[in-house]
């Protein structure tokens, strides 16, 4: 080491401060905190399931969304069965729709999938929601009446 | 001595016209801050970007998003990658613009172009194959009978493996 030449320095963090308020200001300006998914969601048509799986189900299940926010499940193949679940005020009663079709999976454990309709006039916010919740008991839900 | 005596004698230092500020701890803090922001503003190479006004459902059991053709449905209009389709109504097509199988005729002539696009590339390079699957971003507020004309538009063009886009919930 030279004489006169000492090793304690000072970075200069002011630049790099600047930097950084540029920086974070620019982010926080153009980031988006909302985080984005996607369902997955089949076609429902006939014979697709036929063609897909080498056994076919024992029984399907169709649900209904009416616009009045009652739900309309009908089991049909080895069990044939109409089921209504009422609306819960303006809503759906998805906790209702959750328990039933845990109920019917209970019964029919080779069910794994449903085909979700909807009466032409019901938001997509509540086809999204019911098929959130069939998601949850059924992996493979398909959307059906068109 | 008292104690006001002991601060009266006590000399001042002479006061700098420089000062210095601390500004370290501050350097620690913006380089967490910019750590963090960078790590949650878009990691992976899927962009998907609701337009202006639209309000996305919200669902728990929602999966990474993929990157795929995508189909944007507003009020006001179908977009196929950002690109007007089909214009809508407060969210219902023109009747004029159904067709007898359920599908929108504008938004097909887009669909299907897309397709003839993809059916190309796969031709002309084998590692690409064609893709069956497609974005939906719809409004939560969209009636199921407009879905219902997107998805049929889709499915007739081969886009049959449908991808939801919605917002996840916590």
């Amino acid at each position: 080491m030279r004489a006169g030449e000492s090793q304690d320095f000072e970075l200069n963090l002011a630049s790099i401060i600047d930097c950084f308020t540029v920086l974070i200001a620019f982010m926080l300006a153009t980031a988006s905190f909302l985080s984005i998914g996607v369902l997955d969601a089949g076609m429902a048509a006939a014979g697709a399931e036929a063609k897909s799986q080498a056994e076919p189900p024992p029984v399907q299940l169709v649900l209904t969304l009416r616009k009045d926010h009652s739900v309309l499940l009908e089991l049909s193949g080895r069990e044939s069965r109409k089921e209504e679940i009422p609306a819960l005020g303006q809503s759906t009663d998805l906790e209702s729709l959750g328990a039933r079709l845990k109920a019917t999976q209970g019964r029919w454990s080779a069910l794994q999938s449903a085909t979700l309709q909807a009466e032409n006039q019901v938001p997509y916010r509540d086809v999204i929601q019911a098929m959130d919740v069939t998601r949850k008991t059924l992996p493979a839900v398909l959307l059906g009446g068109f | 001595m008292s104690f006001l005596k002991r601060k009266k004698n006590r000399k001042r230092a002479p006061l700098s016209g420089e000062m210095e500020l601390q500004i370290t701890s501050m350097a620690d803090i913006f380089t967490i801050l910019l750590v963090f922001l960078l790590k949650s503003f878009s990691t992976g190479a899927v962009n998907i970007t609701p337009g202006a006004g639209m309000i996305l459902a919200q669902a728990q059991a929602a999966e990474a998003p993929v990157e795929a053709l995508k189909v944007e449905v507003s009020e006001a209009t179908v977009a196929v990658e950002g690109t007007p389709a089909a214009p809508l109504q407060h969210f219902e097509f023109n009747p004029g613009d159904l067709e007898s199988q359920g599908n929108s005729k504008a938004l097909s002539l887009v669909l299907e172009r897309e397709r003839k696009r993809q059916v190309l590339i796969s031709q002309n390079n084998p590692d690409v194959k064609l893709d069956a699957r497609i974005v939906i971003i719809a409004d939560e507020r969209v009636p199921y009978q407009t879905l219902k004309v997107v998805l049929a538009s889709a499915a007739l063009q081969g886009f049959t493996d449908f991808k939801l886009a919605v917002i996840q919930k916590e």
